[in-house]
């Protein structure tokens, strides 16, 4: 753990560079290697942001100006449940299945995953399952218009594209519930001897913590959306209020999958930020047992809070005061990981990498995205905020500048390790300046929409609003562009560049740094021994 | 740690059929746990109360998580 207080001793085994694999294409078909199964989840991630991007990019295009100017009403509402629902499903959550492939059995001194054949399944039903959502645009009726939420019963009327989305996320589901299980049993079962649960890094407590998360709730989401689908084609009433159903009741299970699964995409974020930020202030990471805890502390209370997101559809005094204060309760373990962070760097030899400038962005706009949403926890003020621009602006400070810096970072962080090459620094640090620039310029602005009034998801807007909306799609076009520079740093450092030593990073301490750069393609055959 | 020692720990195959089992035995419970919430959170519908019998799954979901947590915190 850029944070495990051990020394450690590697075996002076020789790792096997040559190992016999398919070339081309049956090479990453046929793989069960974790490294290539990790690039192939973040190149998929990648693919998927770029898409989900393009979507949000047509939004924000639309949005530039009052009136109708480039899309029907209809079109824009399928783009807007698309680009969450791949932003979700395809970018955050694969990504971070990427870096859990590539580096869990590093950092635990694992020769490969529990389940090497399953998670190479894990991957391949990702592709199939996006290319079902994305071609739900070109069924008749088009794709979902129902927001990622496919609240009934507008889900129930829906057309043929609701059946592809739900199918998605059966997909989706399972390839979850899938790798989930290989990373438990990895960590569980497969570690170094001598790495107690409490000498795990802190990225591999993130996640084994997240895909408990994921075993909890992804069956839950899974049941709601096989329940709508019965509803739509085999005559049952679940939801369907005509027939004795209670659309609330979708929302309540929706919501007990949907608040953990924001944990879901910001706990492995939490992980690898506590890696970066004791690398680069060359101090331990401070209160390791607490930000364990905290983890912990976090990942249960998100399943108690789920109800906040309903303020509006009516609830007993006695349980609007419940979810409130437990939505607020959150607020302390995470406020010990917070303060952790910056007692970590209090006094340390803090140099600025690119990796450790994502994990500051992060810090900082990650703390602006709680406070909003300590904001909106308020049931009060929530009725004034529901469906505004304002929430908006709240989820995208936790998971643009949240998760996605901390994966830029991680990306940042590990290249190294992963390509052997050292990446072009002037070109990364573009890439975070200009990321967090234009991410402010894109959805700083939506605070004051939200706050005047402006709802989401509508096309069309009265015309008060238009010089922030013109502020954040120039936004919004800069921070997308600003990623082809991440784009062709990564691919810059793939084909070349500076050999990278085996410890690129002076500060980092946990097992990944024992062994060569590039990691060579079967490591720890034979298990470290961590004191 | 020696080297030789090292290459034992590899070359056991009795370790590793140790290993394969408890993966095994690790993946099956995690997988009828999961297939446990996916059936039960629709049959939860069909009780006559489908609000309490939905509350009494997602309350074991919760608890499945306090305790695959809680006992890793020990350790």
């Amino acid at each position: 753990m850029s944070s495990v207080p051990h020394d450690l001793v590697v075996g002076g085994i020789p790792h096997d560079e040559h190992a016999h694999h398919p070339k081309g294409i049956m090479r990453w078909i046929t793989t069960t290697n974790h490294k290539d199964i990790g690039t192939m989840y973040l190149w998929f991630s990648f693919t998927m942001f770029i898409i989900g991007g393009i979507m949000a990019l047509t939004i924000r295009s639309e949005l530039f100006q009052p009136g109708l100017q480039i899309v029907r009403p209809e079109f824009f509402n399928q783009m807007t449940t698309l680009h969450g629902l791949i932003m979700i499903f395809g970018a955050l959550m694969p990504g971070a299945v990427g870096f859990a492939n590539w580096m869990i059995p590093l950092q635990v001194g694992a020769p490969d995953m529990a389940f090497a054949r399953m998670n190479n399944w894990s991957f391949w039903l990702l592709p199939p399952a996006a290319i079902m959502l994305i071609m739900s645009l070109f069924v008749p009726g088009g794709a979902a218009e129902t927001g990622w939420t496919l609240y009934p019963p507008l889900s129930i009327q829906a057309g043929m594209g609701l059946d592809l989305t739900i199918f998605a996320i059966h997909i989706m589901g399972a390839s979850s519930i899938m790798g989930s299980i290989n990373i438990i049993t990895t960590i569980l079962n497969l570690r170094a001897p001598g790495m107690t649960m409490m000498k795990l890094p802190l990225f591999c407590w993130a996640w084994l913590i997240t895909a408990y998360l994921l075993i909890a709730v992804m069956p839950v989401l899974a049941g709601a959306v096989t329940m709508l689908l019965t509803d739509r084609h085999f005559g049952t009433s679940f939801f369907n209020a005509a027939g004795g159903g209670d659309p609330v009741l979708f929302q309540h299970v929706f919501w007990f999958f949907g608040h953990p699964e924001v944990y879901i995409i910001i706990l492995p974020a939490f992980g690898i930020i506590s890696e970066i930020i004791p690398t680069y202030s060359r101090k331990p990471l401070f209160g390791y047992a607490s930000m364990v805890y905290a983890l912990a502390a976090i990942a249960i209370l998100s399943f108690l809070v789920w109800a906040h997101h309903m303020f509006t559809t009516g609830m007993p005094t006695a349980s609007v005061l419940f979810y409130m204060y437990a939505t607020m309760l959150i607020a302390v373990p995470t406020g010990v990981k917070v303060f952790n962070w910056l007692a970590t760097m209090w006094k340390g030899a803090i140099t600025l990498e690119t990796p450790m400038l994502f994990a500051l962005g992060f810090l900082f706009l990650f703390v602006v995205g709680g406070f909003t949403g300590l904001i909106v926890a308020i049931q009060p003020i929530d009725v004034q905020f529901q469906d505004t621009y304002y929430v908006v602006a709240h989820f995208h400070y936790v998971m643009v500048a949240g998760t996605l810096f901390a994966f830029f970072g991680g990306a940042y962080y590990w290249l190294p390790k992963w390509t052997g090459h050292m990446y072009d620094g002037k070109l990364a640090d573009w890439h975070f300046w200009l990321s967090f620039i234009f991410f402010n310029v894109a959805f700083f602005p939506m605070h004051f929409l939200g706050l005047a009034g402006m709802p989401r998801r509508v096309p069309d807007y009265a015309q008060q609003f238009t010089d922030w909306n013109m502020v954040s799609t120039i936004g919004a076009f800069g921070f997308g562009l600003s990623q082809l520079l991440f784009l062709y740093t990564v691919v810059k450092c793939i084909r070349g560049g500076a050999p990278a030593p085996a410890k690129p990073w002076e500060g980092g301490t946990s097992l990944e740094w024992t062994l060569p750069s590039p990691a060579p393609y079967h490591s720890f055959a034979t298990p470290p021994v961590v004191k | 740690m020696p080297q030789a020692t090292l290459t034992a720990m590899a070359d056991d195959p009795s370790r590793d059929e140790r290993l394969k089992a408890a993966n095994r035995r690790t993946g099956l419970i995690l997988l009828a746990i999961a297939l446990l919430f996916f059936f039960g959170i629709i049959l939860s519908r069909l009780f006559d109360d489908p609000l309490v019998s939905t509350g009494v799954v997602g309350g074991a979901v919760v608890l499945f998580l306090i305790v695959a947590i809680g006992r890793h915190l020990r350790k």
